[in-house]
């Protein structure tokens, strides 16, 4: 069990080495200042490369609660902090009436028995030795007002409830923020947290991520399929350009089709796992991939 | 490490920063000076990381960081070992010049292109250097994209708002009802609000609207980055989806992906081609949701019959079509270009260009072209000419 106060940059390297997540320096360096400075951390970059993986292992490797938020448009400020469960209000009042129980009622039925918790109000009145981890997923898909909302709540960690008053933080939660830059975030929000961007790997870090996670998978052929995602990556006319996710999902499949030598036709086969759009899809599939593998095997 | 230094050094690197443009406060300097305490003699490596985490809030700004990194540790810690104080400064006063020389460069405008604007068909390969320009215009051209949103919502978000048909608004009505000691005597209802718009940004960058490329630029930045559900196609010969060189880029990055890699600025002009491109390679662009906004001048001498079988069919799909066009400035002006002429059947509103720059003008537009008073419209008015 790690001490947030007392974790050294060496406990945290181990965390994720435990959760099979090859973190670079980078990657390491910024969640150590986030959990140190106790400031958001706002990561962006290309989809399928780790982003809300982070957020996982912390919570696993520090023991506590993973509380999530995934943004999406029209996401407002109640949905994320509290809701009164009006239905079971309006029977309780129902039910006290019957039995001619009705004082201080208002106050009972205004209690927190009836309120709905959401996940920034969850994360505020989380009760355990570790502050819990909370994701804010994708916000870019949120509105801008929303981005307005989370300023306030970044700043000051309370909530307040006109029926109920003010609650506060006991401890601040570790908050790690994910956006895939499909719009442009807010000075802001950017100004209130650390920064990291995580790329596309290089070929020495992909073909780790894939040996971990695909451990069964022939080392060859692994080899084959970094190196031929990383070609695919270096095309100008690829859309959506694969990410570790697709990489994985490529090894995982050619690894259940128990090949010993990777083939344009597998390839070609397996094409769903790295095209995720038909203009891409199209474009791949005039692709020579048997003389891209014999280029690498020379 | 001498602490001294390193506090020059992150001071230093900080107020060069924000020299570059990068947004660094005071309080961003405070957390790297804490971070750097947390290791005991930081070596180049890691002080590198911890500035480059606490300091950079973009992507884009992480070059910038690099280049200035390498530079002041060499110009501070090289020479400090060698000068001492006085090498410091020295050195710090030698950076400032070489920065200030740095933004000049950056400022200076293009020098004018010289050449007449005109139209033609053919293609020419060429691309274009955008200069500097304000982001001001993106300010203004995003209040009037967002009105023109407002005005023609095509759909319902998630927000709520009290009608008299739809959902039961359990909130309202538990409120409503509390009167009556909880007991429902009246429903209230709830349903959502039409407040959102897809806007599908078509523009022409060919030849003839070369002279508008700068505003066409903010115009195509805003709504690929201000708007969710935002796309942006430019045309000229071809027809080109760019919105993923715009999306989440800064404005600057944002020009020069367009500046180096678009090859189709100032070629000629086919809209129909280009039009019937959208309809037949994009269509799932095209919906009830979609506004439909097209800014060209029209000047388009190709095949009108494809023209207009594209409108008709992108009319069919989107909910509206707005066709903004920069000659529509003049007072007199009617649109009988060829192109304008196939297109005018399926437009809902034409407006000029620099509307888009006046959203008091283009409210007053919208809502005349959109009233039953179309005869006051120049929309109107051309058609009726050209049927007589």
């Amino acid at each position: 069990m790690y001490n947030l106060e007392s974790l050294s940059l060496e406990d945290l390297k181990n965390i994720f080495e435990q959760a099979k997540y090859v973190a670079d320096e980078n990657i390491l360096l910024s969640v150590f200042l986030s959990l140190k400075l106790k400031k958001p951390l706002l990561i962006e970059g290309e989809p399928g490369c780790g982003k809300t993986e982070i957020a996982k292992v912390l919570s696993s490797g520090l023991n506590t609660e993973l509380i999530r938020l995934q943004c999406y448009e029209g996401l407002t400020a109640s949905e994320t902090i509290y809701e009164w469960d009006y239905m079971r209000q309006l029977i309780e009042i129902k039910i006290k009436e019957a039995y001619k129980d009705t004082a201080n009622l208002e106050n009972y039925i205004f209690s927190e028995k009836f309120l709905l918790k959401r996940p920034l109000l969850k994360a505020i009145l989380h009760e355990g030795p570790m502050p819990p981890v909370l994701l804010i997923d994708e916000i870019d898909r949120a509105d801008e007002e929303f981005e307005g909302f989370l300023l306030e709540f970044l700043a000051e960690y309370q909530v307040t409830i006109p029926e109920l008053g003010t609650f506060k933080a006991k401890q601040e939660p570790i908050v790690i923020i994910t956006s895939n830059r499909t719009r442009e975030l807010g000075d802001g929000l950017r100004r209130r947290c650390l920064y990291l961007y995580i790329g596309y790997p290089n070929y020495e870090k992909e073909l780790k991520i894939v040996k971990l996670k695909v451990p069964q998978l022939n080392e060859k052929i692994s080899e084959q399929i970094v190196k031929i995602i990383s070609k695919i990556r270096e095309m100008d006319n690829i859309l959506k350009k694969p990410g570790i996710s697709e990489t994985l999902d490529l090894s995982r499949a050619v690894n259940v089709s128990n090949l010993k030598e990777l083939n344009s036709s597998t390839i070609l086969k397996y094409l769903g796992c790295i095209a995720k759009n038909p203009d891409d899809f199209s474009t791949l599939l005039k692709v020579d991939f048997s003389s891209l593998i014999s280029e690498q095997n020379k | 490490m001498n602490s001294n230094k390193l506090i020059v050094f992150v001071l230093s690197i900080a107020r060069y920063l924000r020299l570059k443009g990068v947004k660094v406060s005071p309080m961003d300097s405070v957390d790297a000076l804490r971070s750097l305490m947390f290791f005991e003699n930081p070596s180049r490596r890691l002080i590198y990381s911890v500035l480059k985490t606490i300091f950079v809030k973009r992507y884009e700004d992480y070059f910038i960081f690099d280049s200035l990194f390498q530079l002041l540790y060499n110009q501070i810690f090289n020479q400090q070992e060698e000068g001492g104080e006085e090498a410091i400064i020295q050195s710090l006063k030698a950076l400032d010049n070489i920065i200030i020389e740095q933004a000049m460069e950056s400022n200076q405008d293009n020098i004018n292109l010289g050449y007449k604007v005109m139209y033609s068909p053919y293609e020419s390969k060429s691309k274009r250097e955008l200069r500097i320009q304000e982001y001001k215009d993106v300010i203004y051209v995003r209040r009037s994209l967002r009105l023109l949103a407002k005005l023609l919502a095509t759909y319902k978000g998630l927000r709520y708002e009290s009608k008299r048909k739809g959902l039961i608004d359990m909130r309202r009505t538990y409120r409503k009802n509390l009167s009556y000691g909880g007991d429902i005597i009246t429903l209230m209802k709830k349903d959502r609000k039409l407040n959102k718009a897809k806007i599908l940004l078509i523009c022409d960058i060919s030849g003839s609207m070369d002279d508008h490329s700068e505003k066409l630029f903010a115009l195509m930045y805003c709504v690929a980055n201000k708007f969710h559900k935002g796309s942006t196609f430019c045309f000229s010969t071809r027809l080109l989806n760019v919105s993923d060189y715009l999306k989440g880029c800064t404005f600057e990055r944002a020009k020069e992906n367009l500046s180096e890699k678009i090859d189709i600025w100032k070629s000629g002009t086919r809209i129909g081609l280009a039009l019937s491109t959208l309809v037949n390679d994009y269509s799932t662009f095209l919906d009830q949701r979609t506004i439909m906004i097209i800014v060209s001048d029209g000047l388009d001498l190709g095949d009108a019959e494809i023209l207009k079988n594209s409108m008709k069919e992108i009319k069919r799909k989107v909910k509206y079509v707005v066709w903004f066009n920069p000659l529509a400035d003049e007072k007199d002006y009617r649109p009988y270009a060829i192109g304008m002429r196939a297109a005018l059947d399926y437009i809902d509103v034409f407006a000029p260009f620099s509307y888009l720059w006046n959203e008091k003008y283009l409210r007053k537009e919208i809502i005349k072209q959109l009233s039953n008073s179309k005869s006051k419209n120049i929309l109107f008015q051309a058609q009726k000419e050209l049927n007589v």
